[in-house]
């Protein structure tokens, strides 16, 4: 299930991008193998995974995984480590999804300093601030605004 | 700083090529579309220069257009000083920052932008809410292909996130209920006009911008038109029309400011005679390093423009005179997208 926190607290890795270059900096990119890895950069990116460290993006050419976006980072970081809280504001609309497929296999928590917009279908999400779980993008948008801007 | 300054930043195979405005302008978007990177080459683009103003001949493989200095951070640059004092090194600049600036929310930078003449471009989905950011100046980022010779280029452009919504549309709405951001004299006026109208329309305020998403229900058959400060309600905008779109049945209209409409109306041209330049070239007369939003800048020449004079204006306390009738019309003839007859 996916929690979200809105603000700022003590646990949350706040520069996903840096977190997931410092862990990968020696090069083992093993995990770029994993299937769903390669759907989220296909789909986030629009790059295909050539190979374990060559990725072949429409715009940059072939690359490294250290130079994509930070986006696909914080999606790879929640999803190898689903214990950690990682701030999913380096995420665009884009990445929503990939979340949202992401907890249906694991309990995870993301940090928000924004309203991510989740979509039109149904979803389930608790809301750590105060408990609420929200199931309709109306209701999230309501409690994340009270929280970030009227408490 | 004052004007619009066009800056092209260019690579071997990318080159972006932006418009900037005002003090603030937000890039935001979805992951991957290259906003990092922007910022990656104005960074690299400064060390080359300072590099090879050090005498270092490691060539030069970005290239900035642009009439102002353009500055860009990233907090991976292991700098020992704090972001503020790296920032106070520059002025009368173009600042780049994009979210790896863990500082863009807090109440320090807000204050910093404030006193601050430099322009900002902020690449961050933070909620803002201490920075009085136009809705006008949020963008999102696009690209194409283009050939140089042979040399595959990706353009890469700006354009305004909220420019297809229902808020500049035009068409026009017969509201039941209107929701003004302040209590203070747009709402003053407002209200007066409904009365004259006489159109049964009630008239109330959201008191503050921050309340008015909590003000967006469902009510079924109700049309409500929402009324704010575009010139400072960019914070708001994305809560704002998620639930608009959820709840159906409200229109956002948001003029730069409620004194820009006064302003725009002609009807004080006699104590600001060059209004028509003010309202159509704002970014040439609102000075970044006095003014915050340029929704302060038109509050602050509308008072002091008019203060001895049988105009005065205050923000508070809507002056009679403005109430008179031919001025109400006056105004609202410069509203488009709202009917008030009934």
């Amino acid at each position: 299930m996916l929690s979200v926190f809105f603000g700022d607290r003590e646990d949350v890795i706040d520069n996903p991008e840096d977190y997931f270059n410092g862990m990968h900096a020696l090069g083992n990119y093993s995990f770029m193998s994993d299937p769903l890895i390669k759907a989220i950069i296909s789909d986030v990116d629009q790059s295909e995974v050539l190979d374990n460290c060559l990725i072949k993006s429409p715009v940059l050419g072939l690359i490294p995984p250290m130079m994509l976006s930070g986006g696909v980072k914080t999606l790879i970081d929640i999803y190898l480590e689903p214990d950690e809280v990682f701030n999913a504001s380096y995420c665009g609309n884009n990445c929503a999804k990939w979340i949202l497929k992401i907890a249906e296999n694991q309990d995870i928590t993301i940090r928000l300093g924004h309203t991510m917009n989740f979509g039109e279908q149904p979803f389930k999400i608790r809301i750590e601030n105060n408990g609420l779980i929200v199931t309709k993008m109306y209701d999230f948008v309501q409690q994340s605004h009270r929280i970030m801007f009227e408490v | 700083m004052v004007g619009k300054h066009k800056v092209i930043i260019e690579s071997k195979s990318i080159v972006y090529e932006l418009e900037i405005k005002r003090n603030i302008t937000i890039i935001k978007g979805d992951s991957g579309r290259g906003k990092s990177l922007l910022v990656d080459l104005i960074v690299r683009y400064n060390r080359e220069k300072r590099n090879a103003e050090r005498g270092k001949k490691n060539g030069r493989s970005v290239s900035i257009t642009c009439d102002k200095e353009c500055f860009g951070y990233r907090q991976f640059d292991n700098d020992s000083r704090s972001w503020s004092d790296i920032l106070r090194e520059h002025t009368d600049c173009i600042i780049f920052l994009d979210e790896t600036c863990w500082f863009l929310n807090t109440t320090e930078f807000a204050s910093f932008v404030k006193h601050s003449d430099n322009y900002y471009v902020l690449i961050t989905r933070e909620n803002l809410k201490g920075l009085p950011y136009s809705v006008s100046e949020i963008y999102e980022m696009y690209s194409y292909k283009s050939y140089d010779g042979i040399i595959e280029k990706h353009k890469t452009g700006i354009k305004n996130l909220y420019s297809d919504c229902s808020v500049f549309s035009g068409y026009s709405v017969k509201p039941d209920l209107i929701i003004t951001e302040d209590e203070g004299s747009g709402h003053d006026f407002f209200e007066s006009v409904c009365i004259w109208k006489k159109n049964g329309v009630k008239c109330i305020s959201a008191r503050g911008k921050d309340k008015i998403v909590s003000r967006i229900v469902p009510v079924d058959g109700q049309k409500t038109v929402i009324i704010a400060d575009g010139a400072a309600y960019g914070s708001q905008m994305e809560d704002t029309m998620e639930s608009m779109r959820a709840c159906g049945g409200y229109t956002l209209y948001l003029p730069e400011s409620f004194e820009y409409l006064i302003i725009r109306s002609g009807i004080v041209a006699e104590v600001i005679e060059n209004y028509e330049d003010i309202v159509y070239h704002t970014y040439d007369y609102a000075d970044s390093g006095k003014y915050f939003s340029w929704e302060r800048y038109f509050t602050d020449l509308l008072t002091k423009k008019t203060i001895d004079t049988e105009w005065k204006y205050g923000k508070n306390r809507l002056n009679s005179i403005y109430k008179l009738v031919r001025n109400m019309r006056a105004i609202l003839e410069s509203i488009t997208g709202i009917d008030f007859d009934r």
